[in-house]
């Protein structure tokens, strides 16, 4: 009988542990899957330059394309209840940049990419 | 005697959870391998505009490593014709895994029910802009 107690008690707390391990393991593949969409969404928004102002010689995003096409991807990679959101920073034209945060839960990740000109 | 016997017994069946923790720890690894070769697969699809032969092989070749699978098994598909810079790419690749349960035949679990199919289905945006630099 005490045998079995014991066993018991020592089986509960495995299975703990291994429930523990699981949700560990699901939310660092949730994390990964959430920090690839937000890659995958800034780099495809990077590619977006406003042409106009390219012509200028101005390094600036056309945000209405760059926002629709990083929409796009996080619907497409991480499903319709991620949630994103951008941020431009094109006035400095030494590196202009844009920021993409894309949101599950509790869970967010953030990415940033440079601008890429015609023919990078 | 009998407490030795029932300790023993007890142990046993411990001892399969035990491994089986580390067999969850193994196969969240590997996942995670394979996902980094996916990523890395993407990158050149990226540049390259389509998934290509040399680039299906390759990826193949590192999976194959990482699962200890046939190459036959992994299955690449998604959008084999080039396109251009800002158009989207399609990629899905689908890789067996094996050996989930450590003691599967402690409970009587077959190969076959013993294995999972593992799917990566994802678009890419192409930076290719149709000139061999890339």
């Amino acid at each position: 009988m005490k045998n079995m107690i014991i066993t018991i008690g020592a089986l509960l707390l495995i299975i703990t542990i291994m429930s523990f391990q699981t949700e560990c393991n699901t939310l660092l593949r949730e994390k990964k899957l959430l920090k690839f969409a937000a890659d995958e969404a800034a780099a495809s928004a990077a590619l977006c330059c406003s042409e106009e102002a390219f012509g200028d010689g101005v390094l600036t995003f056309d945000r209405e394309k760059a926002g629709a096409l990083a929409a796009l991807m996080v619907r497409l990679n991480a499903g319709d209840d991620a949630k994103m959101s951008i941020e431009y920073y094109d006035n400095d034209q030494k590196t202009p940049y844009l920021v993409v945060r894309v949101a599950r839960g509790r869970i967010t990740a953030v990415s940033e990419y440079e601008h890429v000109s015609y023919g990078m | 005697m009998k407490n030795l016997i029932t300790s023993i017994a007890c142990i046993m069946i411990l001892l399969v959870f035990v491994l089986q923790f580390t067999q969850n720890q193994v196969i969240h690894n590997r996942i995670s391998a394979v996902d980094q070769a996916v990523n890395s697969f993407k990158e050149v699809v990226k540049q390259e505009g389509c998934i290509t032969k040399d680039n299906e092989d390759e990826l193949k070749g590192e999976i194959v490593g990482i699962l200890n699978c046939s190459e036959n098994e992994v299955e690449v598909d998604g959008d084999r014709r080039p396109v251009y810079r800002g158009s989207r790419i399609h990629y899905i690749v689908t890789v067996p895994v094996e050996g989930i349960i450590t003691a599967a035949a402690f409970w009587a679990i077959s190969d076959d029910e013993d294995r999972f199919y593992y799917t990566t289905d994802r678009y890419t945006t192409s930076e290719y802009i149709g000139r061999d630099g890339r």
